[in-house]
């Protein structure tokens, strides 16, 4: 067995390996893709659908990836993931996107739980695929405690074009832009509800990790072009989550009592 | 439960879908999940609203309030917030934990350029361009004419990597700021926050109004107060732009002493934007306000970003004086124990590291 990697901290490792996880490896997706040059982006104020669908699949791609290594390694799930992406411009004035997706996979190992953990049922997939989550190793191991698992890092986006012209009616008024607060409501909407679609395609009702809800979400922006560069606006919404389930019945994991909060005066600065 | 009209469509179906699959978003970390259902909630939904401002710079001849802009900052923050508080109630939430009230003022155009100008320096210093020397080297460190020399600059250093085609300068690059695109003197105010149900109690938690009480408390803090029997029933706020002329911050002589007139302006506008906050609470019959944060905004009204202090001395400056908390009614009892001394065995570094 190779020397396993992990970007755990030490605490975050001491707390894994109290309840039997074990890091397994650094797991690394990626994604490079062309995102078009500013003449193939519109200037109404509108969805940009070629580029929202060039966004999502770049991530899709390198999250699965991630996903498959975990799988080979074995791995009973993936914590600590985080989603980047970089943008280039390259030769031609094309606008390129790399996406990365970093992890670190996790085994249970028996022979080194808490005795009363040894027989605790996987926390793979039904489908025998590992988690993916977010959350740091500690939240991780709250959460087995309150009787929930993570199932997986959820997301969604959309790119959103705004119409310079309109801007320019509103010169000089202290007044609300009511077309382009609808275009960034509308979008972050759109980017929410593309998460909770993408989380219903995955796990339908009757599937055995049906999430029960999401937590430490995020709605980001980041824009392109506008009245500093060439080219219209082109905001990109983000929507991202870890989709959590309740643990299964019977399941060891769960602690007896639901953890009580104590009040402590720490006495670090 | 009405129907908000207010909303845009697509809000509307990741409501009612949330609604219907019994699925719930949040931004809740996993000890602010524990703690809020611990207090006897369940969290129903990630809530948002947004409203984009123009804000006309409007600044008098006397220093004083400027009670225009006074108004649009605080109208454009309530329009933001009562569309989140849509959400929350088409979502049959009692109340809305963890707001945040975030501004993307757009820069001044001017400051964009100067921003630009900044990156064009460093990078053509690290690059090894020379200056060319001459009666047009700026005093204040901004060179009115970089623009032509940076694109000669640029298309030659793109001619020596062998570029065919001159792409995006570095200086011209997106942003992640949202302002950026906005154009001058307009921002985007957002309200983003995660929508609460109480278990049990038919809206006993809903403000005065019926509406889901709003409050910017963590999970932590909501816990607490809850404990100790008390209930948020909303999140108040004042405002008061200020211009303070040109006059005021000049003393009339060469000596140390307090620059009383400038003093009495922002004792002033603080005192206005506390005034105002303490009247919402008493309309909402709150027993008192926690949290309360008064910040000082300088808006990007100034004619010269570069050299601030002095361009200030002509021209006067524009503050916001901004006060938010959340407002408290004290119920029945509540006890919380006595808290436990804990000596921290977490490496504070490293954790900030890895954030």
């Amino acid at each position: 067995m190779t020397a396993a990697l992990s970007e755990l901290g030490v605490t975050e490792f001491l707390t894994l390996a109290r309840v039997g996880f074990l890091p397994r490896g650094l797991v690394i997706g990626s994604c490079v893709f062309s995102a078009g040059t500013q003449y193939d982006w519109s200037v109404a104020t509108a969805e940009i659908r070629t580029l929202s669908k060039s966004m999502e699949d770049a991530r899709r791609i390198a999250i699965d990836d991630m996903r498959a290594q975990a799988h080979q390694l074995g791995a009973e799930g993936v914590v600590d993931v985080r989603l980047e992406i970089e943008h280039h411009l390259w030769r031609g004035a094309r606008q390129v996107a790399k996406c990365v997706a970093v992890g670190t996979a996790v085994v249970f190992d028996r022979d080194h739980a808490p005795p009363h953990l040894r027989e605790a049922p996987s926390l793979r997939l039904s489908n025998g695929h590992p988690f993916d989550s977010d959350l740091s190793g500690g939240d991780f191991v709250t959460l087995l405690a309150a009787g929930y698992r993570p199932v997986t890092v959820a997301m969604g986006n959309c790119v959103y074009g705004i119409d310079p012209r309109v801007l320019r009616q509103y010169r000089d008024r202290d007044d609300e832009i009511a077309p382009v607060t609808q275009a960034f409501f509308d979008a972050r909407e759109l980017a929410m509800e593309r998460l909770q679609h993408d989380l219903f395609r995955r796990f339908p009702e009757k599937s055995a990790d049906h999430p029960s809800g999401i937590v430490g979400m995020t709605v980001d922006e980041q824009v392109y072009g506008g009245s500093g560069a060439s080219g219209p606006p082109i905001v990109e919404f983000r929507a991202l989550g870890t989709a959590i389930a309740p643990l299964l019945s019977g399941d060891p994991r769960r602690a007896p009592t639901p953890p009580r909060p104590r009040l402590v005066v720490p006495l670090d600065r | 439960m009405s129907d908000p009209q207010d909303l845009p469509q697509h809000a509307r179906e990741r409501l009612a879908e949330m609604r219907e699959r019994k699925l719930f978003t949040s931004d809740l970390s996993v000890s602010e999940l524990l703690l809020v259902r611990e207090a006897g909630f369940d969290p129903v939904g990630l809530v948002m609203g947004t409203s984009i401002y123009q804000v006309a710079p409007s600044v008098g001849r006397r220093g004083g309030e400027l009670v225009d802009t006074t108004k649009a900052l605080y109208h454009a923050r309530e329009l933001a917030m009562n569309r989140m508080e849509e959400e929350a109630d088409a979502l049959g939430a009692d109340g809305i934990i963890g707001v945040r009230l975030t501004i993307n003022l757009a820069l001044d155009p001017q400051r964009q350029q100067w921003n630009q100008y900044r990156t064009w320096s460093k990078w053509s210093k690290q690059q090894g361009f020379r200056r060319p020397l001459g009666g047009s080297t700026p005093t204040a460190g901004w060179w009115p004419g970089w623009r032509d020399l940076a694109v000669e600059q640029w298309q030659r250093w793109c001619g020596m990597m062998g570029w065919a085609q001159v792409p995006l300068a570095p200086w011209d690059q997106p942003t992640s700021q949202a302002s950026y695109a906005f154009g001058p003197n307009t921002a985007e105010f957002i309200a983003i926050g995660t929508a609460v149900r109480h278990r049990g109690s038919g809206g006993l938690f809903r403000n005065k109004h019926g509406k889901p009480f709003q409050s910017d408390l963590s999970g932590q803090d909501f816990w607490m107060l809850v404990r100790c029997g008390y209930r948020p029933v909303g999140f108040v706020m004042g405002n008061c732009v200020y211009y303070v002329s040109p006059d005021m911050l000049q003393a009339p002589a060469r000596q140390s002493q307090e620059l009383t007139a400038y003093t009495h302006a922002l004792y002033d506008a603080r005192e206005l934007a506390i005034e105002r906050l303490q009247d919402e609470a008493e309309a909402l019959g709150a027993t008192g306000v926690v949290g309360v944060t008064v910040a000082e905004h300088q808006h990007s009204w100034r004619a010269q970003p570069w050299n601030m202090g002095n361009a200030a001395l002509q021209s006067g400056e524009v503050i916001e004086l901004f006060v938010v908390g959340t407002a408290v009614v004290q119920g029945e009892g509540g006890e919380l124990g006595d808290p436990q001394l804990v000596l921290s065995a977490n490496d504070p570094i490293v954790k900030e590291e890895r954030e």
